[in-house]
């Protein structure tokens, strides 16, 4: 019996570790590093001749980088529903997925802080923000928001990354021999004495008492920088709420992608299983049914008001300009996912992942809907200029530079996974243990 | 042969047009040179040019054309300078110190201000004759009315005659443009060269102290430039700083003006997460300790 024991243990331990790239892991690296590349070529011509570059003009100030920010900023809300929120509630069958969604979170926060950067022009301005900056304005508010989640969600990743570092260290696999030294500057001191994990356990939950509220307000202030200037589309007391429903949303349609993903890849169908797939869906279509009533409150009630500005707005997104992605956002990103997931059989893995890939994508473009049309409608009316300023697309170098920061993302979370286990090795071994003793 | 002689003259006539239009298009556009003399309180004066063209029928300000200015001759002893027009066609030049004795010795001077030819534009040139002249203002006060009395002379040979007919602004400076100090803007000096500008213009606000500033100027005369002078009076109302919404801590004022509420409520905020970080890292310290102890 302890014979079987061991060898299960050592059973999980060699199926979680981290491992080499292989061919298709390589190319897929590769693949990103070369789009990360011409997005920073591209950053590289906007610093050298302005942001004249862009296809931002006058009126559209906030084009696909702030989208991204946004889509960004909704995505790393993840890593506090499902590490925060389910262990909280004890909710166990979350245990494979909470480093995914941490490092969904990690990553995206950094990339959501440098897109902001590169929306600002003049990057080596941002020290005036700190200098100069006013308490009151809600970008001051997101700037110390996002640094603040970022260290949460950089201890709530690095915690519970300590017992698996001591199994890391000292062995002598492929994919961890070369990552030895790393372990031990992070690591070498985890003993698992009993002292240790006490205060390892009362720290984690600090933590995740700590990032929810931190969490909230990070995409409840984000969406505050649209609604508390008076625009049609933006002039909403319900944005906040809307917004971190949405977050909710593409977050875990972001970790249902990943699943899928790191599950076929790395062969973990014994860690994430069809039971995980068919809870995250069912999560999943709560969350889109949840986001699907506040756009209905978004959409319905300025339409039943119609006032002037207003109109022109929903319109153009209605049956206007960006009727087609607008309506795109809508199906592909909401109701689509609740059809399919409402049955079982939508709930397997692989409809799950491609329910997860419909949602993010229609996320991503809801948020461009959100920031876009509403600057292409002020309230006074565009009088005098150039043809131009009257409609916006990106130019090559803003999708260069949105589509290298996607890359960006996914490359810190593709060299996460090669060296640490994407799947807790410890939590995984303990609740083994404690299921055996369960039955 | 009459035909010939007809095809001949056909074919003189397209040289003599195809030269023309040629030639047309080979001209260069004019370039217009404005050179005005300055001068304010009667101290050590300046010069300021303005090159423009005229593009259909609009004139424009050409920016980047090197000018010469000379005091007397176009001679690199008269040169007071060279200066390059900017983006509005403007451009400045103060006297050298090197030609202040001479200056200071001429009742009236001749000023030169030349282009270099470029690509575009032939060279110009423009020149003003310029009478010195002194200006003074002087303030006075009967049966309770206040007037501004503005005096100019003009130096001929060594002394300072007085000069009348001369068009002469009086106006109180603000903030964004002037006011009139009486019901007109402009006067004309008399035979004695001095203006009396009645100022009716009791209740408008000053500084702290009530201070007001007159100014007494003559714009671009032909005879004597640009003369300028300012004088500082309390004869404004002393503005005092109201308690408008402007002032007050609001959410829209300046940084210095947050409300303390909003000051409280965001520190507290951030400094109760930041002590869980720091409490946090402070953990991490001990777990480290305890392992290493071990």
């Amino acid at each position: 019996m302890e014979n079987s024991t061991i060898s299960k243990e050592e059973q999980i331990t060699r199926d979680l570790l981290p491992q080499k790239f292989g061919k298709r892991g390589m190319i897929w690296t590769a693949s990103l590093i070369v789009i990360a590349l011409i997005g920073l070529f591209a950053y590289y011509r906007q610093l050298r001749y302005g942001l004249v570059v862009t296809g931002m003009r006058d009126y559209v100030s906030w084009g696909i980088y702030i989208s991204n920010f946004v889509f960004f900023v909704a995505i790393s809300l993840v890593g506090s529903l499902i590490t925060a929120v389910f262990r909280l509630t004890d909710v166990h069958w979350s245990t494979p997925l909470t480093r995914i969604a941490e490092i969904i979170a990690v990553s995206a926060i950094v990339f959501a802080a440098l897109i902001i950067i590169v929306d600002m022009g003049r990057p080596e301005r941002f020290m005036n923000l700190l200098i100069y900056g006013r308490i009151q304005s809600p970008i001051m508010w997101d700037v110390i928001v996002i640094t603040t989640y970022f260290i949460i969600s950089i201890f709530l990743l690095y915690l519970p990354l300590l017992p698996d570092l001591k199994i890391l260290i000292g062995r002598k696999g492929e994919g961890t021999q070369k990552f030895q030294k790393f372990y031990r500057f992070l690591g070498s001191f985890w003993k698992g004495l009993a002292i240790q994990e006490k205060i390892n356990n009362k720290s984690v939950t600090i933590l995740c008492i700590t990032i929810i509220p931190v969490a909230f307000s990070i995409h409840t202030v984000t969406s505050w920088l649209f609604a508390t200037t008076y625009r049609p589309g933006w002039d909403s007391t319900n944005f906040g709420a809307y917004f971190i429903s949405g977050a909710f949303l593409v977050g875990a349609g972001g970790v249902a992608v990943a699943m899928y993903v790191f599950r076929k890849v790395y062969k973990l169908e014994k860690y994430i299983t069809e039971i995980h797939f068919d809870k995250m869906g069912k999560i999943v279509v709560m969350l889109a049914l949840l986001y699907l009533y506040f756009n209905v409150n978004e959409y319905l009630v300025p339409a039943f008001k119609m006032k002037k500005p207003e109109e022109s707005h929903l319109q153009e997104l209605f049956t206007g300009e960006f009727a087609i992605m607008f309506w795109f956002a809508i199906l592909v990103g909401m109701l689509l996912p609740i059809l399919i997931l409402l049955f079982k059989g939508g709930r397997k893995p692989l409809p799950m992942f491609l329910v997860g890939v419909m949602v993010v994508v229609g996320a991503w473009f809801k948020r461009y809907l959100i920031v876009t049309p509403t600057l292409l409608h002020p309230f006074l009316p565009m009088y005098n200029v150039p043809e131009s300023y009257h409609h916006y697309f990106p130019s090559w170098e803003e999708w260069a530079i949105a589509m290298g920061s996607l890359a960006g993302c996914l490359l810190v979370i593709t060299f996460f996974v090669r060296v640490f286990p994407i799947i807790p090795i410890h939590e995984t071994i303990i609740e083994q243990h404690e299921t055996a003793e369960s039955l | 042969m009459k035909l010939l002689n007809h095809c001949k003259l056909f074919f003189v006539f397209l040289f003599a047009l195809g030269t023309l239009v040629s030639t047309a298009q080979d001209a260069k556009p004019s370039l217009l040179l404005d050179l005005v003399y300055h001068q304010k309180d009667n101290v050590y004066p300046f010069v300021t040019v303005f090159a423009k063209s005229k593009v259909d029928r609009k004139f424009l300000p050409v920016a980047n054309i090197s000018v010469a200015i000379y005091l007397g001759q176009a001679t690199d002893d008269g040169l007071v300078g060279t200066v390059l027009t900017d983006k509005d066609g403007r451009g400045m030049v103060t006297f050298p110190v090197k030609l202040q004795k001479v200056w200071d010795s001429l009742s009236s001077f001749h000023l030169i201000a030349t282009t270099s030819a470029t690509k575009q534009y032939e060279s110009v040139t423009a020149e003003s004759d310029i009478t010195k002249t002194k200006i003074s203002i002087d303030t006075t006060w009967a049966d309770g009315v206040r007037s501004v009395v503005v005096s100019i002379k003009a130096k001929k040979g060594k002394d300072w005659v007085s000069a009348g007919e001369v068009e002469t602004k009086v106006i109180i400076k603000r903030s964004v443009g002037n006011l009139s100090v009486g019901d007109d803007e402009n006067y004309t000096t008399d035979s004695s060269g001095v203006v009396t500008a009645e100022f009716k213009k009791t209740t408008i606000p000053g500084d702290e102290k009530g201070n007001l500033t007159l100014v007494a100027k003559t714009e671009e005369n032909e005879k004597y430039g640009s003369i300028t002078i300012e004088k500082t009076l309390p004869w404004g109302v002393p503005f005092v700083s109201n308690d408008d919404h402007f002032n007050r801590r609001t959410l829209y004022a300046t940084r210095d003006k947050a409300p303390i509420w909003l000051i409280f409520l965001a520190g507290s905020i951030f400094v109760s997460v930041w002590s869980v970080l720091v409490y946090l890292v402070f953990q991490i310290i001990k777990i480290r300790k305890a392992g290493l102890n071990s």
